[in-house]
């Protein structure tokens, strides 16, 4: 379960300040899928940093399945995140100089686990995502859509219970976006994980249980 | 169509932490070549300069230096009426017997240090032409007297005008502070020979200075003089015995070269680093130049030329750092100290040169050129369409 | 995989910056080491020249004032503590050119053994050197230095000694006990007073240049000191005596200067890699700053992106040290090393072990002072608007 309460975040621009988030109240239930929409500027990535664990909010509380991330330092946010958290991001941000495998493998280094067991960990999210095959390549040798789903390989492969997308359709054409969307769900049906995603693309809307769409800030009601 | 140089002196503008530091990596290359090289020039210009063309020193045959000399007084006197020998006005022969005597002296730091202390004789000053007394006065025989070379007074204790010289027993006033042009007798102490002796007398002197009238045969006057029975001693032209004396100094001098060489090697790893990231970050930029219809070989000019303004920038900075340094050495340090091959010591004032100053040019320059050049041909050898793709 | 891996993977990311930084660090190690040498040496020396229970008997106004009788020899042996005296008499010969000095000294062949009784002579060549009027002990550098070897016949001129030309029958090298010991050339004293005879009316004969005294125990040096400057000291030739460590160091401090410059030097070469290094370091952590930002979202601490960084850059220094200290270590000990002229004995160098170890944390130290800024600033990097940035 993901609570905001109150949350407000202002950032310091210059002399500026800017109302990024103002009073957002919201509960996202475990084992859903939610788009966060809204014209850019309207803040809906300042939400997914709070959410994420990535940032903090100026007032207000975030609550993720009982853990208040508000008053942990910095380093113990890095902590929580690397335990539950995934990420997937618009330009894929896998490092070039390392293999997909071994790209998926890149969280479990903050684990404890045995080389063998991270092996096993690593094959069986490429297996999630479909490029088992494709293990050895480095990303300049991937597709787009390809890359997006090492990406999401990555993304579980610690088997968070949140996952967070970033607009992870934006690079793709429509077959791949199409074909990440849906690896989304199943991630959410299969394995129940709940993924929070902002996007501009109004394909989601098909994949996703809800949508919140942001505007100056402020949630505003659905036009159903 | 060349590219405006204005182009890359504002890529610089904008890298500036990278371009200060590649820069800055340079300067220190020049400085250190200054450093070194005025040190080298300094000692030459110490041994050298204190040659005259007309004067003459004759030694022991088989001496390579007056402090490893003896010539007995009977060769000093068939010398003084030589034909050929230049003479006073007064008709008083330019003739200068020296003894050298090399007692330890404290040094202001504490230290002891072999001194050359020269006993000479009244005309002794009108042979070294070169002497100039920046304070006081020649010494007067038998009075004990001293007079100190301005090298020798700032490093030792008790050797400033006024002040008091002590040796063996005995004690001499010290009258006059000299100058020699930089050379190797500023570092010495003088004082009359007749007062070096205890008895007042010697047997003899370490070597014989003396000078011919312009347009004199020297060759035959010095073969003259080996072969007299009487005096039978080796003399050369003071030029020659202190070109011999630095022979020493070009082992230093390509010591240094070889140094800066190497640091520059380091420095020109660095540039083309610079370089290369230069390149890398505008390849976008490059293909756009390209595609708008300038040639690789402008591309590869603009990018040597900024390399090469990288450099001189350094170069301008490691100028200012260097003379900055040498006047540091200088002043803090009174010159740096060597030891000669009688193992007296001589003090050392670094001198710049604008030759120094257009060695350092040069290798500011090849640095800039060497380190451009291949990140340039990789610039200049994108191909246009990828290049673009990158933007 | 490992974290290793994905620092020795991100090294190969950009070969070409990788080995131009990693050369620019090698060849500023190398001379780092070339120029630490000297001081290096110079402390050598005086370790290793250094007997903590002999003393230096000379002339009170330095070795290169005036000599010292023979017979002082007997009277310093008789006194209280003194276990053994041997002395030794400046030669000044010269073999082919006077730049290409050795050290040459006749010797006491009755007490040579008990007098430097760390070289170890063996008892067979020293009985031949006794023995065999005009034998020659030389050290294995001149030897080198020259192309001679044992049985070989050598004369050495000289102008010190009335032009005296000695011919020597090398029978056997100076045990190589310390750098000086390597250019010794030693011969029996004998064989110079003979050759000396014809010069009695000079008064030529009888004459030392040095004492070497053993003392029983290091606290009676004092003691020593005291009674024989005392004894000597209204005597014509007074004396001063110090322990061989302050003989020695006050040699070589007529070397501090040039000593000082070199290590300015030194430092500025430390000096331009860190820049050189530190660039480098800045333009691939700015490089990389999208992927450190996906490190630091996915949970990695600012720790270990710091020591990930800060590894890179302390590799590429670790990697470059090595490739300077080692090339450094053949190169400089591959010369003959031999006395030079203004340098002394400091270029008697052979670069000992203890430089290749400086230059390795010498080069650690770069890679920190390097990376520090750089990781720092990554490790610390705001995720959530460098993600902005990227995105």
């Amino acid at each position: 379960m993901i609570t905001l309460q109150q949350v407000s975040r202002v950032y310091r621009r210059g002399a500026d300040e800017v109302h990024a988030l103002e009073q957002i109240n919201l509960a996202i239930p475990d084992g859903t899928f939610v788009a966060l929409m809204g014209p850019s500027g309207s803040g809906k990535s300042t939400l997914l940093s709070l959410i994420a664990g990535l940032d903090q909010p100026s007032s207000g509380n975030v609550a993720i399945n009982g853990q208040m991330l508000s008053g942990l330092s910095e380093d113990q946010l890095a902590a929580w995140r690397a335990a539950h958290v995934g990420f997937v991001f618009q330009f894929y941000n896998l490092i070039p100089v390392l293999s997909a495998a071994e790209n998926v493998e890149v969280p479990l280094l903050l684990t404890r686990l045995s080389k063998a067991a991270r092996r096993q960990h690593v094959e069986t999210a490429l297996q999630i995502v479909g490029l088992a095959d494709r293990q050895h390549h480095r990303p300049n040798q991937l597709s787009g859509g390809e890359q997006q789903r090492v990406a999401i390989a990555r993304a579980v492969v610690v088997d968070p219970d949140l996952l967070v997308a970033d607009e992870p359709t934006g690079d793709l054409d429509a077959k791949n976006a199409d074909d990440i969307l849906d690896l989304l769900r199943r991630l959410k049906n299969e394995f129940h994980k709940t993924i929070v995603m902002v996007t501009h693309d109004p394909r989601a809307e098909r994949y996703v249980d809800q949508t919140f769409h942001l505007d100056k800030g402020v949630l505003v009601k659905k036009e159903e | 169509m060349p590219i405006p140089l204005k182009y890359n002196l504002r890529n610089l503008m904008v890298r500036k932490m990278t371009t200060l530091a590649t820069a800055g990596g340079i300067a220190l290359v020049v400085l250190v070549t200054i450093l070194l090289l005025s040190l080298v020039t300094g000692l030459r210009q110490m041994l050298v300069s204190a040659g005259s063309p007309n004067t003459l020193i004759a030694m022991r045959k088989g001496a390579t230096s007056d402090v490893m000399s003896f010539v007995t007084r009977d060769a000093v006197q068939a010398l003084r009426y030589l034909p050929g020998v230049a003479q006073t006005a007064e008709g008083e022969p330019l003739v200068s017997p020296e003894f050298i005597k090399q007692p330890l002296l404290p040094t202001k730091d504490g230290g002891k240090e072999m001194v050359l202390v020269r006993g000479i004789t009244p005309v002794g000053f009108l042979v070294h032409d070169r002497v100039r007394f920046v304070a006081g006065r020649a010494p007067r025989p038998a009075v004990r007297e001293a007079v100190v070379g301005i090298a020798a007074s700032r490093r030792y204790q008790g050797l400033g005008l006024g002040e008091t010289l002590s040796f063996d027993e005995r004690s001499w006033t010290i009258v006059g502070i000299f100058s020699a042009d930089g050379a190797a007798f500023e570092s010495e102490v003088w004082l009359d020979v007749g007062d070096l002796f205890k008895d007042g007398t010697a047997a003899g002197c370490s070597g014989v200075r003396f000078v011919i009238p312009p347009g004199t045969d020297r060759e035959a006057l010095i073969r003259r003089i080996a072969e007299d029975p009487r005096i039978s001693l080796a003399a050369r032209s003071e030029i020659d015995y202190y070109e011999e004396q630095a022979e020493g100094a070009k082992a230093l001098y390509l010591l240094t070269m070889l140094l800066a060489i190497i640091m520059g090697t380091g420095a020109v790893f660095g540039a083309m680093n610079t370089m290369f990231a230069a390149v890398t970050h505008r390849t976008a930029e490059i293909g756009t130049l390209r595609a708008l219809g300038f040639s690789r070989r402008s591309i590869l000019t603009s990018f040597v030329a900024e390399s090469v303004c990288l450099s001189l920038l350094g170069y301008v900075l490691g100028v200012v750092l260097g003379i900055a340094a040498v006047a540091l050495v200088n002043q803090l340090m009174h010159g740096v100290a060597f030891q000669l091959a009688s193992f007296s010591t001589a003090v050392v004032t670094l001198r710049v040169s604008p030759e120094i100053l257009l060695l350092a040019l040069g290798l500011a320059f090849l640095m800039g050129i060497v380190g451009g050049f291949f990140p340039a041909r990789h610039a200049a050898r994108l191909r246009v369409t990828e290049a673009l793709r990158r933007a | 995989m490992s974290t290793w891996t994905l620092i020795r993977r991100n090294l190969g990311r950009n070969r070409a910056r990788t080995v131009l930084t990693t050369l620019a660090v090698a060849f500023s190690i190398f001379l780092v080491c070339a120029v630490i040498t000297l001081p290096s040496v110079r402390t050598s020396i005086l370790e290793r020249t250094m007997n903590a229970r002999r003393l230096v008997v000379h002339h009170k106004f330095g070795l290169g004032y005036d000599n010292l009788p023979v017979a002082y020899a007997q009277r310093v042996r008789n006194l209280p503590h003194v276990t053994a005296v041997t002395h030794l008499t400046w030669f000044g010969g010269i073999y082919s050119e006077a730049k290409d000095f050795f050290p040459n000294y006749a010797v006491d062949s009755e007490t040579i053994e008990e007098g430097l009784s760390e070289y170890q002579f063996d008892p067979v060549v020293l009985d031949q050197f006794k023995k065999i009027r005009n034998s020659a002990l030389v050290g294995v550098r001149t030897m080198e230095k020259f192309g001679w070897k044992i049985g070989d016949e050598v004369t050495l001129r000289n102008s010190v000694w009335f032009n005296l030309s000695l011919m020597f029958k090398i029978i056997g090298e100076v045990p190589n006990v310390n750098p000086m010991s390597a250019t010794l050339f030693l011969f029996p004293r004998q064989y110079f007073e003979e050759a000396l005879r014809p010069y009695e009316q000079f008064n030529a004969g009888g004459w030392i240049s040095m004492l070497m005294v053993m003392v029983d125990k290091p606290e009676n040096l004092k003691t020593v000191i005291t009674t024989i400057d005392e004894q000597f000291r209204n005597s014509s030739h007074p004396t001063l005596t110090a322990t061989q460590y302050e003989f020695t160091a006050n040699y070589l401090s007529s070397f501090d200067g040039i000593i000082q410059v070199v290590m300015l030097v030194g430092f500025l070469v430390v000096a331009s890699i860190v820049l050189i290094a530190a660039n480098t370091a800045a333009m691939s952590v700015r490089e990389r700053i999208g992927e450190v930002a996906v490190l630091k979202t996915i949970g990695f601490r600012r720790r270990t992106i710091f020591s990930l960084l800060l590894s890179e850059a302390l590799l590429i220094a670790v990697l470059g040290g090595l490739l300077g200290v080692i090339p450094a270590y053949v190169v400089l000990n591959a010369g003959k090393s031999s006395w030079s002229p203004f340098l002394g004995p400091l270029t008697l160098f052979l670069m000992p072990v203890s430089v290749m170890i400086q230059g390795i944390f010498i080069a650690l130290f770069v890679g920190i002072l390097a990376g520090v800024i750089p990781s720092r600033g990554a490790a610390r990097l705001n995720v959530a608007t460098a993600l902005r940035q990227i995105a």
